[in-house]
């Protein structure tokens, strides 16, 4: 009775899993084919792609990528463990859905729309620059816009909704009589906080980190928007490669090198955190 | 602090959750020592009472005494108490060893003395060759073994006890209940035990507070509660107990004489004063009230249902109206002259039932 239709269930999830295998042999056919020049259809087999990453150029691109993902995931995890803390523990329905709201909605606006928003907030004439400068706090603007700094403002705010949530579900897990047990035999709530809730938050933390990091990997608008150019990370790089100089095998090169180099991370990441997660083993 | 002093005191102690009152003002005074059990059915403010105790709730009412010093203020960390939880609450990241020594490491005392009371304390509850596990890899009993340890190894001025045993299974219970009376005796650490279960109630405790809707209806001994209820929930609630429609013959200030089904019951008077005589009154029967007759007196019935529990046996007696009732008779009797269906004759057993007005 239940074989038929599974199958059907099944049907669309394996149609679009069929496409999504396609088109990746399809960039991974591309990336072994020549580049030739002023023509859009590529030539024969050739793996210069691969090399021509190695220049610094490039490799430097890689890098600064890995190093803004780690950045943004540790700020966010940074920033997101107090909001889904407070939100779990919250006693008043209200303040947690405002949590919420406030923590999770950005995830539905999109991350170009999230971004352009970061325009106005960090751009000279922007409120951060205006409100400094009408303090007299400095006397020209910062330079907010096509900075790191601003990028990875933007990257943390793109992936705070996933790691607030990953965290939240965590953290709700843990016992509150364990809390108050320990509450009880005299730790006062800092002690509670460190001895008790933070290592047994660990496996939400090390789920975050490595989602966070993962997650900002594929940003695209965030960089390309506030970075301007200046700030670039592997999907910008893909993307002026590919749209602007119409080198599509090297692009697809540039593609494939960034999920390997997203999946030797997160494996180097979950054995490097092996430790902290084993803290909150059970 | 004197020797007088109450280890716990309740002054009028009140908790409300929004229009709804949990509590309604107790009052409790509770001497060095002393075992005392909240008893009561499920919702009726024990687990609310242990936790305005131990500080996990701020009462609206009343003050709190531990130990004859004021703590209605005092946080949690500082009102030197252990508990027990029902679900053990043990640590799940830290080993046996750890976890009771969880207490002493947050009062600071020495790792060389931690180390010390954590083997003596393990060796208390027989767990001395667990302290390097996991939690998860002991059993319900000693996981709640280890939580007692961890409770007791602080020296508490109180030990506070939430339906401890109440996920253990029957036989694993009787033995915990064994053990934590004797460690209890032994320590002489002043106790408030939680329990809905009469029997348990009634097995381990000094004293047993009954509980009923957010009130202490009676604070007697495990005796008091059994033979002199001073309210029908307490009648009703402690002991199997049927009900008996009768009437009010007569009293003088001890006891009274109440006529129901035929008999005629000496019951304790106070529970009855100010009833007329004629008025009508329930009867609370319990199976040691009636007693089997022989020939054709007493009140007349017949056997519903019999549970032989070797020595002796229960019947429960369909009585020609008057309702069920319940007597205990000798087990090899039941067998022989009592099955399903069997006509029966009881008269007044030898122990005294109480009575209150009809409700
Ligand atoms: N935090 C709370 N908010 C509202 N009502 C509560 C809360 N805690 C307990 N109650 C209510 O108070 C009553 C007593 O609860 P409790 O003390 O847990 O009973 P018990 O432990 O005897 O089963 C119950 O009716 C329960 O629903
Ligand atoms: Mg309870």
């Amino acid at each position: 009775m239940q074989r038929p239709f599974l199958r059907l269930f099944v049907t669309p999830a394996a149609l679009v899993a069929a496409g999504f295998l396609l088109a990746m042999a399809a960039i991974l056919q591309y990336a072994v084919l020549a580049h030739i020049p002023g023509e859009l259809t590529p030539g024969g087999f050739t793996l210069r792609n691969f090399q021509e990453m190695l220049k610094p150029l490039y490799a430097g691109v890689f890098f600064d990528t890995v190093r803004l993902c780690f950045l943004t995931a540790v700020l966010a995890l940074l920033a997101g463990y107090p909001l889904a803390l407070a939100m779990v523990r919250a006693r008043n329905p209200y303040i947690k859905s405002a949590i919420l709201i406030i923590s999770v909605t950005p995830l539905f606006l999109g991350e170009v729309v999230r971004t352009y928003a970061w325009l106005i907030v960090l751009g000279n004439q922007g409120f951060i620059n205006g409100f400094l400068l009408w303090l007299g706090i400095i006397d020209r603007p910062l330079t907010l816009m096509f900075s790191t700094g601003g990028v990875v403002m933007g990257l943390v705010h793109v992936t705070l909704p996933v790691v607030v949530i990953m965290l939240s579900a965590a953290i709700s897990h843990i016992d509150r009589d364990l809390e108050k047990a320990a509450v009880a035999l005299g730790a006062r709530p800092l002690r509670v906080f460190l001895t008790v809730t933070l290592p047994l938050s660990m496996p939400g933390i090390v789920a975050a980190l490595t989602t966070g990091f993962a997650w900002t990997f594929s940003a695209f608008a965030t960089p390309q928007i506030i970075g301007g150019g200046r700030v670039n990370m592997v999907s910008n790089l893909v993307y002026s490669l590919g749209f602007s100089s119409f080198n599509f095998p090297f692009a697809a090169a540039l593609s494939i090198a960034g999920l390997l180099l997203t999946a030797l991370s997160l494996a180097l990441f979950k054995l490097l955190l092996r430790p902290l997660e084993r803290m909150g083993a059970k | 602090m004197s020797g007088t002093e109450d280890a716990l005191r309740l002054d009028g102690v009140g908790k409300q959750f929004g229009t709804f009152t949990a509590l309604h003002e107790a009052w409790l005074r509770v001497r060095p020592g002393e075992f005392v059990t909240l008893l009561g059915p499920s919702g009726c403010g024990k687990t609310t009472l242990l936790n305005l105790i131990a500080g996990f709730l701020e009462a609206d009412a009343g003050e709190i005494f531990i130990g004859g010093k004021l703590v209605t203020q005092t946080p949690v960390w500082e009102r030197d108490i252990g508990i027990v939880f029902q679900s053990y609450a043990l640590f799940p990241h830290m080993d046996v060893a750890r976890n009771v020594g969880y207490g002493l490491r947050a009062r600071g005392v020495s790792r060389a003395e931690e180390a010390a009371r954590v083997a003596e304390a393990l060796a208390m509850v027989r767990l001395s060759s667990m302290a390097g596990r996991r939690p998860r890899q002991l059993s319900g009993g000693q996981q709640q073994r280890v939580a007692l340890a961890r409770a007791l190894v602080i020296r508490p001025s109180l030990l506070l006890l939430d339906e401890p045993f109440s996920a253990l299974d029957r036989n694993l219970r009787m033995e915990m209940q064994f053990e934590l009376k004797e460690i209890q005796q032994k320590l002489g650490v002043t106790t408030i035990f939680v329990t809905h279960d009469q029997a348990e109630a009634m097995s381990m405790s000094d004293r047993i507070a009954v509980m009923s809707e957010g009130r202490i209806l009676q604070l007697d001994t495990p005796e008091g509660v059994y033979r002199r209820p001073a309210h029908r929930f307490v009648a009703g609630f402690i002991g199997d107990a049927t009900v008996l429609r009768g009437r009010l013959k007569g009293m003088d200030g001890v006891s009274a004489g109440v006529e129901a089904g035929g008999l005629t019951f000496s019951v304790p008077a106070a529970p009855l004063e100010g009833t007329a005589p004629g008025a009508e009154v329930d009867v609370f029967l319990r199976p040691e009230h009636l007693q089997p007759a022989e020939g054709e007196a007493g009140l007349a019935g017949t056997v519903v249902s019999r549970a032989y529990l070797g020595d002796r046996a229960e019947l429960l007696v369909q009585t020609e109206g008057a309702g069920r009732v319940m007597l205990r008779v000798p087990g090899l009797a039941a067998l022989e002259r009592w099955p399903a269906g069997a006509p029966i004759r009881m008269a007044v057993g030898s122990a005294e039932p109480v009575a209150f007005p009809a409700g």
